[in-house]
């Protein structure tokens, strides 16, 4: 008995948080900055920023196969993990093992997840975008699903402390339904978006074309050196250009002192102290020796990803809360979303043959949303938008398959590089539906005994209804430029993996922010309702999708969400 | 002396019963060049069929003022590529289409393909070209596959990457402007 309460002890902090990615890293910081003894507990392996970035900077004849994985090493462990076009040998570190951590597919949906420190902030997007009012009043507006809690007032200075911390550049535009970040410099736009933005503002004066607004430096930051375009990013950054949670956020959480980090650790379950009416801490699973380990902590903040973090507290169910912990309102699982995406259109820009570009740039051109903004906007055959993400760039020796012959003529035709060629994709909001939800399978396990997800998510009738849209009105734009062979194209193939929900990795929901306790998991500071020590600010919290990219607002949230939570305990 | 041509004369002189791991040695004895690496051994190719592949893939891209496939070890990205890559199907009909390679030329010239001139084996190779572009069947044809891995091979090694076309490693900054003549080449 002596042991187990020397071990107890020595496991109590005054703060846990679960996941190391980007919403961990900043509840780590901003917990520990404030006084905290926080410990941080991540599922997967330790990384040590830069040393661990083993295929950074390497050339493509360094690389195996170039790259590729092999195939019976894809199908057997990243079943999942290969669908997405991330996942190649370079990157395939920071991607789980489909097989020790299987999930339910009752519908096509991927889930792409990462199993180390760090999480998915080494190979996320980088794209950041604020939110406006036309997101937080959205579903208000529509009727549909809850309202928000908060709107852009409420988060608007919690953006601005993110933003000057993890450093984002972009151009300003003054738009009210995008709101512009603290930028540093954008990047440049090439020569052919130039003309683009140009003859997109001349006939359409509703759409900007901007250069992408990313969590990459063009300017150091805090120790951070300005990107150097080598291209890949997700390869990782030892320079620390884009923000990551080893970048940035983790080591000011380990410059306090107050940082315990814990790699290997699983988490089962919340410990719910029925007396308290409090969460007492988590169980956890040491993924080397299996061990079960209780950590306790007055505050609990669950940042383990957006479907990791509802798993955990459906598998915390106990007399109490028998559909999962904080879920008196029965809605948790719910209304998961995610980005569609994959439709757009493509040309070929003509005329530009004498220009070139130089430097490998992680970014592309942004088009802000410009439908169902206003009355003038406003579509008859679907709510809320899109917006898009895309860049021109010459071909190269790739084109070489599609063109006729071989031999030393083609081998010249090739030592030049080929049209510039225009891409763009949409990316649009999705809305909440109860019945895209998920829920643990009775049978299956991971590894560690812990039972599996099944998810149950599709494309409604709004979605399915705007990918007209989104491919037509890039083809457009595409025209009114002057470019040639445009072509619309969508992924989307109902039924099977092609465009289905997961892909745009911006899952979101299943344990939403809300005004009333009967029908949302958390309050206007992402605290659960029935549990007033625990938060979630991964992308559970999402009450709507927005068509934006959702990571800066997960960041803004979370460090909000600390403030609110080290006041309570103060008080 | 080339390798090619060493491999024939010892061939030619022991009445062509040279064995499979002998070839190898002899591959290996001859420090690189000829057809990659020195140590290169395949794993699904056949010493004979290495030697086709490597023959091959310079037909697609050559030597002209850069060195072509065979010097960039095309052919051992194909062999990793045939080894751990594609599947059975795919990889029967490559190995399918390098016999019959050999099989087209012994009929039209008594020799195999690696014997034949040049002249005589951008014929051959040309009709499977023809072939592949009207071929309407399930996977992708002979020449197709054979194609896409040389390309691939060799612009994304070294030599394709950097001497024939221009790799640009950690440039600094980026330019979406530049003059192509300040460039003279397509990035790799």
């Amino acid at each position: 008995m002596k042991n187990v309460n020397i071990a107890q002890e020595t496991n109590v902090y005054d703060a846990i948080v679960v996941g190391s990615g980007i919403s961990g890293g900043w509840a780590a910081k901003e917990l520990t900055e404030k006084g905290l003894k926080t410990i941080v507990l991540e599922r997967g392996r330790p990384v040590e920023h830069g040393v661990d970035y083993i295929t950074e900077h390497k050339a493509p004849w360094e690389l195996a196969m170039r790259g590729r994985v092999p195939t019976a090493v894809a199908e057997q462990d990243y079943a999942i993990q290969r669908r997405t076009g991330q996942f190649d040998s370079t990157a395939k570190h920071w991607f789980i093992n489909d097989r020790e951590n299987p999930y339910i597919e009752e519908e096509p949906f991927t889930w792409i997840r990462g199993n180390h420190v760090g999480g998915r902030s080494l190979i996320w997007g980088r794209q950041c975008y604020r939110w406006s009012d036309l997101d937080f009043e959205a579903n208000l507006r529509d009727g549909i699903a809850v309202d928000w809690p908060i709107r852009y007032s409420d988060i608007a200075p919690w953006y601005d402390y993110v933003e000057r911390f993890a450093g984002i550049s972009g151009e300003s535009l003054g738009l009210p339904h995008l709101p512009d970040s603290l930028f540093q410099p954008g990047m440049d736009l090439n020569v052919v978006e130039k003309h683009l933005r140009e003859r997109v503002r001349a006939a359409f004066p509703e759409r900007y074309v901007t250069i992408g607004r990313v969590a990459i430096l063009t300017q150091a930051l805090n120790g951070r050196a300005a990107c150097h375009y080598c291209g890949p990013c997700i390869r990782g950054c030892s320079t620390g250009s884009y923000f990551s949670s080893q970048a940035s956020t983790l080591p000011a959480a380990v410059a306090t002192g107050n940082l315990t980090l814990r790699p290997y650790s699983v988490v089962h379950s919340v410990i719910f102290d029925p007396q308290t009416g409090r969460a007492a801490g988590v169980r956890v699973i040491d993924a080397e020796t299996r061990e079960a380990i209780e950590y306790r902590a007055k505050v609990v903040f669950l940042c383990a990803s957006t479907l990791a973090s509802t798993q955990i507290l459906l598998n915390s169910a106990d007399t109490r809360f028998p559909n999962g912990l904080a879920n008196s309102s029965g809605v948790l699982g719910q209304n998961l979303m995610d980005h569609h995406f994959q439709v757009g259109a493509s040309a070929i820009a003509e005329g530009f043959e004498d220009s070139y570009h130089y430097g490998n740039r992680p970014n592309g051109f942004y088009i802000p949303r410009f439908r169902n903004i206003d009355a003038a906007t406003r579509r008859q055959d679907y709510v809320r938008g899109f917006g898009y993400q895309g860049s021109a760039g010459r071909l190269s020796w790739g084109r070489g398959a599609q063109r006729p012959g071989f031999g030393a003529e083609l081998k010249q035709a090739l030592r030049d590089p080929g049209p510039w060629r225009v891409s763009m994709t949409a990316f649009g909001e999705c809305l909440p539906r109860t019945e895209n939800a998920v829920t643990l399978d009775p049978t299956t396990t991971d590894i560690y005994g812990i039972p599996a997800l099944r998810i149950r998510c599709t494309w409604g009738d709004n979605e399915k209804a705007m990918r007209g849209d989104m491919g037509a009105s890039a083809a457009e734009m595409l025209d009114a430029a002057g470019f040639t062979q445009v072509s619309v194209y969508d992924y989307y193939v109902e039924g099977t993996t092609n465009a289905a929900p997961g892909l745009g990795i911006h899952e979101m929901g299943t344990a939403r922010m809300g005004r009333d306790p009967r029908t949302s998991v958390l309050n206007a500071f992402n605290q659960a309702h029935d549990v007033p020590n625990l938060y979630i600010t991964d992308g559970s919290c999402m009450t709507s999708a927005g068509c934006q990219n959702p990571s800066i607002t997960y960041m803004a949230l979370t460090a909000r969400a600390v403030d609110h939570a080290v006041k309570e305990l103060q008080a | 002396m080339d390798r090619r041509e060493a491999l024939k004369r010892v061939g030619a002189v022991m009445g062509g019963t040279l064995s499979l791991p002998l070839i190898s040695g002899v591959l290996a004895g001859c420090g690189g060049g000829a057809t990659g690496t020195a140590a290169f051994v395949p794993k699904t190719l056949s010493a004979d069929q290495n030697e086709l592949v490597a023959t091959l893939s310079e037909l697609i891209i050559p030597t002209t003022d850069t060195p072509g496939a065979r010097a960039a070890g095309v052919n051992e990205f194909i062999d990793l590529m045939l080894t751990d890559w594609y599947g059975p199907e795919d990889r029967s009909r490559f190995l399918d289409g390098l016999a019959a390679a050999d099989e087209r030329a012994r009929t039209a010239h008594n020799t195999a393909f690696v014997e034949v001139t040049t002249e005589q084996q951008i014929a051959l190779l040309t009709a499977f070209e023809q072939e592949a572009l009207a071929s309407q069947g399930a996977g992708k044809p002979f020449f197709t596959l054979l194609k896409e891995m040389t390309l691939t091979g060799y612009y994304t090694s070294e030599i394709g990457a950097s001497q024939e076309l221009k790799y640009v490693h950690s440039a600094g900054y980026y330019n979406g402007d530049v003059p192509y003549t300040e460039v003279g080449r397509a990035y790799s």
